[in-house]
């Protein structure tokens, strides 16, 4: 829809996040945060997965080829999982896309992972907040392994 | 006009607390029927306060909130809230009870949650879910995860100004709402009243109320919480700025005869160090954290490793008694007097003071109760489980206890009340009706999309209008609607005219969060014949208006995505139907002491069928070389009516002299292969109950252990005052040393019955040779909860209490050769006296650890489940599922499980009964509807999804060479699915497939 | 390098006093200086077969197809710690196998030698000890054969292929220490600025053409259909743009981790000599920098992504 819009990097440019969160923490964190009316940038775009362990890289990759300039997997602290330990699994998985992202040149900041509880409602709002700022830092995705045109900045 | 409702139920619960709740839980669980009376507006108790909960540090409300989802979606159980018992009467079985229900006067069903009544009510009263540390309206929920999930009226203060009627967008408010009395008959009644803090303002000493930096620990917690009055900010209240300097000062008000609250409070220790170590995680700076107390009490699984972990990151404890806090400037000082002697002032910027617990009372219920303990509390006994009860107090009125305790309890009081209802009820529970569904398959998606405007909570910043309109051009939508509040009644019934109008086969309704509203959609399109899954939401209240107000273009946008997300998604949605799996209605009971003997007989008494079995050619384990219960009551009757009581009940098998050699299956259906006198048989059943206990440890080369027959352990000692006391009688000169080989490097855990059993054994010997001098050598006497009161007799009776540390631990000399009258020397270092003295001792008590069975990795491998670090077997959950295993349809009962006494083990074993009875009521077990499913095709059944399910469902065919999902035991949480390298594996309805589409939505 | 009768003869041996129902091993190929993978089911046959220091292809890939069947096998290092990944993962059964090991000298970098020494031919080399010998018409070129490492062999650890059935003799050469080279490329290039980095993997794999010539020489690529071409869901298309060429090797890393044993076939497979050692080579590092594991070294470790412990780092969850 707003496509253009969204990948021209003009002033008015806001970032686009996919935020994958696991349905027994981290979606009643961000339930919470409703609830208690704390108001966050509207950026984010909700995938409601039972665990952060349902979570790929494809699923991460896949979003910011489909167009969202950065990703957020939440899930559970750990010790907190529904699934007894399916975010001690998603933690180790995560880290070597995050490493691997890094080492070929993807900006961190494209890529999130967070441990949100059912009661971090506030806390939820701020890492929507932070991770916004941060991608908007950055500027929009234009793809991989496509050279970021022009001399534009992002200083948010 | 008097409104009189007559109810018939199975139970009553009162309190509605983490222990009422599990009780009524354990009880619907067995297909009775519940009223769960709590007299505050909400369920959850003072779970619900509490930030995090010790030793794991999880979040309290993130493990307490879908406990009370589950009770308020129970069918069995009917929550009654603002409810008071009047009058009790009757008799086990029959009882009659008269109850109030206060006026919410909001009506549940049509409250929103949105606030705007508390935002208009002008009357403040003080918020008691905060412990009053900030105001709350007239009209308030007190938390956000409240259930029922509506505000309420405090009658007391409200001014009946109407102007939270006119505030409501959903006429949700009657402030002419009148009391109702509830006419229940029952049969029988759980006390779950729990605890409050103790009344302190007495103990002026301490400065509570007096300065405003001095707080309660309850308070302390809001502090901590993320949800309290300052958002998870801890603060000094005089100045607003982060506490430099902590003090936590212990046993305020517990363990103080003067004071008249002689017990110990059993949590404080642990909730105290939870604190400290919050703190220092809160804190930006380094906060220095000093706990006073007199003894560190962290008996419970995995307390002392939290307790190591503190000293690890710099919580410093002094082991004192503070005198006195007064003011000092800005700060307060604290008056104490160190070990070493004199007295110490010290300044800080904090007081938090762990006040110690009081149970709740009832008159008007406390009268149905045939047995009262010390205190107030409504202990149980041991003789309690022989015969079902109409009665039974659980939780912290019972004793003071933790939250995995109180869970215990309630399990165990579940069973013991359900037991009175096999005659009446039918046994075995049929599954839920299931309306007939159509047949979608085949047939091209027709998705209605249902917009919200929730009065105008979502419509004041959402374009309603123009999502609907929106919706309208997405693929396969054939009709889009608004409603004004999507959950009313009358919205489920235009959904239903909707579905046949336009003949949908897919619904979405934009509202607010699935978590809390799902169910209620999917019933009403099941309703219509449409499998619940053709169904989805897009928060686009949480998620869009109540957090975007102030960007009603990007909400309104947002909303638009999230419909075309869950569009997309929902197209390719099939039904699903949760498999049912047939129940074996037998137990298997594993291990014959204590624990095994009570679980045995509380499911055979439920009217199932129970195998038993020993390893040993004799039931009673451990159990037969203790003299007594730590109150005193004698174990040998007890154990031997227990005994009988098994051995005479026609549904218990006893298998003596046998092992399980194998053991199969899921939870509903497990295969055990034994091994016996009459060689290999096997065996199927529903529920499997590890009790296979522990053993003292024999601490060889310890303290000479086996070097002299007068040095023994405490277990040993039990035998001789049981067998041989003219053998004591002469005895003048007693050591014992405690902590013999617990909280070591090795063993990092505290065996909890130790100190206990030392003077219980102490005062026998006192009675058998009074003239003896004995010596107790400990770290800190753990007498926890009511076991106080043995401690202060041991004391005054004489018995001399030295402490050691463990740096320098007692020395015993045996003696080179072994006569008899030679005394051993045994060399104590008393650090507050910083002298050596030697007692030459003619008998050395040792008090051995409790350690798990070396054959319990075999059993934990059959059962598939996992053991602790010390080799215990692990519970599912450390504070809500304490007897329950990672394995479901596996429960723990006793020692096994870690250290505890006898009459907590055959509390557990109780709990682990109920749990297994849970299973054992129902025809049939109904599966998760989303599990994952195996497309063989592409499976290379290299094993990955097997070892990361977390669930043991996944099994590799040998044979075939793929994996095969055991949809019993699969829980859907789609790890499997994530790790398969070959998209072998799927999970219906949140597939791969779905989130591509709905990521491609997002795109446009 | 090896005796080609000796090799031809302990092999034809083994085949039939062990009952085999073949061997894999290397028979010479068509193209100069690339051996290819041969089943040899044949008494008659075993002549054909060769091992020289081009013999590059991990052989442990040929085995799927032989399940079931009592095969031999020629195994480097690299090639036995492949097979052992393998039977962790069920994919063949050990006792259906007879590993023949060779004490890898190190293969030779093909590329290397044909741009120094353009239409270089097979019999044109010969291999001795730690030498290589090049007859150019007529005239002989001696090379140090440590100079010519493919960059995957300089830094291999692990040589001598361990827990085989039959050892053949160590071969007159001085085994080259594993050197840190590979390491040391792929820290440079971790350590260089993101810009610069990322603009050397755009260079990299932009080459690609997603022919998957890395995939199918691969061991551990058997899956019956690749992410690549799954159509439900479809990850991506078969056109070789940017987005699906990175998500492409990204996920077959990611499916590599804690599995790829560096044997260097899939770089010496790509036509577009795309460095494919630099991505793997960090995943190697990286999944033994944190979860402390090494492939293909026992069978009863489970690999990192199949377990977790409550102490991995947190350094990435913020």
């Amino acid at each position: 829809m707003a496509e253009q819009a969204h990948k021209t990097g003009t002033s008015s440019w806001e970032p686009r996040i996919v935020a994958f969160l696991c349905r027994w923490c981290s979606y009643a964190g961000a339930d919470l945060a409703g609830v208690s009316r704390i108001s966050y940038p509207p950026t984010t775009r909700v995938i409601l997965v039972p665990c952060s362990s349902r979570i790929s890289p494809y699923h991460i990759l896949k979003a910011l080829i489909e167009g969202a300039d950065g990703v957020l997997v939440s899930g559970c602290h750990p010790g907190d999982c529904h699934y007894l330990t399916g975010n001690l699994l998603a933690r180790r998985r995560f880290i070597l896309l995050k490493r691997l992202l890094a080492y070929l040149g993807i900006e961190e900041a494209r890529v999130k992972f967070s441990w949100i509880s059912a009661s971090e409602g506030e806390e939820f709002a701020q890492l929507i907040r932070e991770v916004t700022e941060e991608v908007r830092a950055i500027g929009p995705f234009h793809g991989f392994l496509r050279e970021v045109p022009g001399e534009e900045t992002h200083d948010g | 006009m008097v409104r009189l409702k007559r109810l018939t139920v199975n139970f009553l619960v009162v309190g509605g607390g983490i222990s009422g709740m599990q009780a009524a839980l354990d009880m619907a669980e067995m297909g009775l029927k519940v009223v769960l009376a709590e007299a505050t507006p909400s369920i959850g108790g003072h779970m619900a306060q509490l930030d995090k909960t010790f030793p794991t540090n999880d979040c309290s409300m993130c493990i307490l909130s879908p406990k009370m989802v589950a009770c308020g979606r129970d069918p069995m159980i009917d929550i009654r809230t603002l409810t008071e018992v009047l009058e009790v009467k009757g008799k086990p079985g029959r009882y009659e009870i008269l109850l109030r229900e206060a006026p919410r006067k909001v009506d549940p069903r049509k409250c929103l949650g949105c606030g705007a009544c508390a935002k208009a009510c002008p009357t403040e009263r003080p918020g008691t879910f905060d412990e009053e540390l900030v105001t709350a309206k007239a009209i308030d929920r007190p938390f956000p995860q409240a259930y029922p999930n509506a505000y309420a009226i405090d009658e007391t203060v409200c001014i009946r100004c109407g102007k939270c009627v006119e505030a409501c967008p959903a006429g949700a408010i009657d402030l002419d709402a009148e009391e109702t009395f509830l006419y229940l008959k029952a049969e029988g009644i759980v006390w779950a009243g729990g605890y409050r803090l103790g009344n302190i303002d007495a103990l002026t000493q301490y400065g509570y109320r007096q300065f405003e930096d001095v707080i309660t620990s309850l308070e302390m917690e809001r502090f901590l919480s993320s949800s309290g009055p300052t958002g998870g900010k801890l603060l000094v209240p005089s100045t607003g700025k982060e506490p430099e300097r902590i003090a936590f000062l212990q046993c305020v008000g517990s363990r103080d005869v003067r004071f008249g609250r002689p017990y110990c409070s059993s949590v404080c220790c642990t909730y105290a160090i939870k604190e400290a170590l919050l703190a220092k995680e809160h804190c930006s700076g380094t906060v220095a954290t000093r706990i006073f107390y007199m003894d560190i009490r962290t008996q419970g699984k995995g307390f002392e490793r939290y307790y190591m972990r503190a000293e690890r990151e710099g919580v410093e404890f002094i082991r004192s008694r503070v005198f006195r806090v007064t003011k000092g400037g800005a700060q307060l000082v604290l008056t104490y007097s160190p070990e070493t002697g004199g007295v110490r002032e010290e300044a800080f910027d904090l007081v938090v003071l762990s006040v110690g617990m009081v149970p709740q009372t009832h008159s008007s219920l406390e009268t149905a109760f045939p047995r009262r303990g010390p205190y107030g509390y409504f202990r149980q006994i041991p003789d309690q489980i022989l015969e079902a009860q109409g009665c039974v107090a659980i939780g912290a009125t019972a004793c003071p206890r933790d939250i995995p305790e109180s869970v215990v309890s309630a399990g165990g009081a579940a069973l013991q009340v359900a037991s009175l209802a096999r005659t009446r009820e039918s046994r075995v529970v049929p599954p839920p009706v299931r309306w007939d569904e159509r047949n979608t398959a085949g047939t091209p998606p027709r998705i209605g999309v249902f917009v919200c405007h929730c009065g105008t909570n979502i419509a004041s910043v959402v374009a309603v209008k123009e999502v609907r309109e929106f919706a309208k051009t997405l693929p396969n939508v054939v009709y889009a609607g608004e409603l004004l509040y999507a959950c009313s009644e009358d919205s489920q019934a235009t959904i239903q005219k909707m579905i046949d109008k336009h003949d949908l086969n897919r619904v979405i309704v934009a509202s607010c969060s699935p978590r809390t509203h799902a169910p209620l959609f999917q019933e009403t399109i099941h309703q219509k014949g449409l499998n619940p899954a053709l169904f989805e939401m897009a928060n686009i209240r949480d998620q869009c208006s109540w957090v975007h107000s102030d960007a009603p273009r990007e909400a309104t946008e947002k909303a638009k995505e999230l419909v075309a997300m869950a569009v997309a998604k929902v197209r390719t949605h099939r039904p699903l139907i949760p498999q049912t799996l047939e129940v074996n209605h037998k137990a298997l009971v594993i291990g014959g002491g204590l624990a095994g003997l009570s679980a045995a007989l509380g499911i055979a008494r439920k009217g199932f069928g129970v195998t038993l079995v020993e390893q040993a050619d004799r039931l009673g384990g451990m159990a037969i070389h203790h003299r007594q219960f730590w109150d005193g009551r004698p174990v040998a009757p007890f154990l031997e009516a227990l005994e009988a009581a098994v051995r005479g009940n026609d549904l218990v098998t006893v298998r003596t002299a046998t092992r399980i050699t194998d053991l199969s299956g899921y939870k509903g259906n497990f295969e055990a292969t034994f091994h016996g006198e009459n060689g290999e048989t096997k065996g199927t059943f529903g529920a499997v109950i590890i009790a296979t206990g522990a053993n003292e440890w024999q601490p060889k080369g310890m303290y000479g252990f086996g070097q002299d027959e007068r040095i023994l352990t405490q277990t040993a000692l039990s035998d001789l005052i049981e067998q041989s006391p003219e053998r004591l009688k002469r005895l003048r000169r007693i050591v014992m040393i405690q902590c013999v080989g617990s909280r070591t490097e090795e063993r990092p855990y505290c065996s909890r019955v130790c100190c206990t059993h030392a003077i219980q054994n102490a005062l026998a010997l006192n009675q058998i040779a009074p003239e003896a001098q004995i010596v107790i050598a400990y770290r800190d006497i753990r007498t926890y909860g009511l076991r106080e009161d043995l401690y202060r007799t041991a004391r005054e009776k004489g018995i001399l209490f030295v402490r050691y540390d463990p740096e320098r631990p007692p020395e015993v000399a045996v003696p080179e050769d072994r006569e008899i009258t030679r005394p051993i020397p045994v060399r104590l270092y008393d650090p507050i006296l910083e002298t050596t003295f030697e007692v030459p001792a003619q008998m050395v008590v040792l008090a051995a650890a409790t350690v798990p069975l070396e054959t319990n990795r075999e059993l934990a491998q059959m059962a598939k489940v996992t053991l602790d670090p010390d080799g215990f077997f692990l519970e599912a959950h450390a504070k809500l599922r304490p007897v329950d295993c990672a394995m479901e349809g596996v429960f723990l009962a006793g020692t096994a499980q870690g250290p505890k006494d006898m009459g907590e083990t055959i509390e557990q074993a109780f709990a682990a009964a109920a749990r297994a009875c849970g299973i054992l009521s129902k025809q049939a077990l109904e599966g998760e509807a989303s599990v994952a499913e195996v497309d063989t095709s592409r499976c290379a059944g290299c094993g990955l999804c097997e070892l990361v399910c977390p669930f043991h469902a996944i099994t590799i065919d040998d044979s075939k060479q793929v994996s095969v999902v055991n949809a019993a035991l699969c829980k859907g949480c789609g790890a499997c699915v994530a790790s398969c390298r070959n998209g072998a594996l799927h999970l219906p309805n949140t597939d791969d497939a779905q989130m591509v589409d709905m990521l491609k939505a997002l795109n446009g | 390098m090896t005796d080609k009768v000796s090799l031809a003869r302990t092999l034809q041996e083994v085949f039939q006093r062990e009952g085999l129902d073949g061997v894999i091993g290397y028979a010479a190929g068509t193209t100069p200086l690339r051996p290819r993978p041969t089943v040899v089911t044949k008494p008659e046959a075993f002549d054909s077969l060769v091992f020289d220091g081009f013999c590059v292809q991990n052989l442990a890939n040929y085995l799927h197809r032989h399940r079931g069947k009592r095969m031999g096998i020629l195994v480097k290092g690299c090639d036995r710690r492949a097979v052992r990944v393998l039977v962790q993962e069920k994919q063949i059964a050990r006792e259906d196998l007879y590993l023949i090991g060779i004490p890898c000298p190190g293969m030779l970098n093909r590329s290397q030698l044909l741009e120094e020494y353009p239409g270089l031919q097979g019999d044109q080399v010969a291999e001795e000890g730690d030498t290589l010998y090049l007859e150019l018409s007529g005239n002989r070129v001696t090379l140090s054969r440590v100079d010519y490492l493919l960059p995957t062999c300089r830094a291999c650890r692990h040589r001598v292929p361990d827990d085989v059935d039959l050892l053949l003799d160590p071969l007159p050469f001085t085994s080259p220490e594993a050197d840190g080279s590979l390491a040391d490329e792929v820290k440079s290039i971790a350590e260089m600025e993101g810009e610069e980095r990322a603009g050397l993997f755009r260079e990299e794999l932009s080459r690609c053409i997603l022919c998957y010539a890395c995939r199918n020489v691969c061991p551990f690529c058997y899956c019956e259909t690749c992410f690549t071409d799954s159509l439900q869901p479809a990850w991506m298309t078969p056109a070789p743009e940017p987005d699906n060429i990175f998500f492409y090797h990204v996920n077959r890393m990611m499916h590599m981790a804690g599995r790829c044993v560096t044997c260097g076939s899939c770089e010496w497979a790509c036509p577009e000599h795309i460095q494919l050692r630099l991505l793997y080579g960090k995943l190697v590092a990286d999944v033994e920098e944190l979860f402390a594991y090494e492939p293909g070294l026992d069978e009863t470790t489970p690999q990192p992504l199949s377990h977790f412990s409550e102490h991995d780092p947190d350094e990435h969850i913020g």
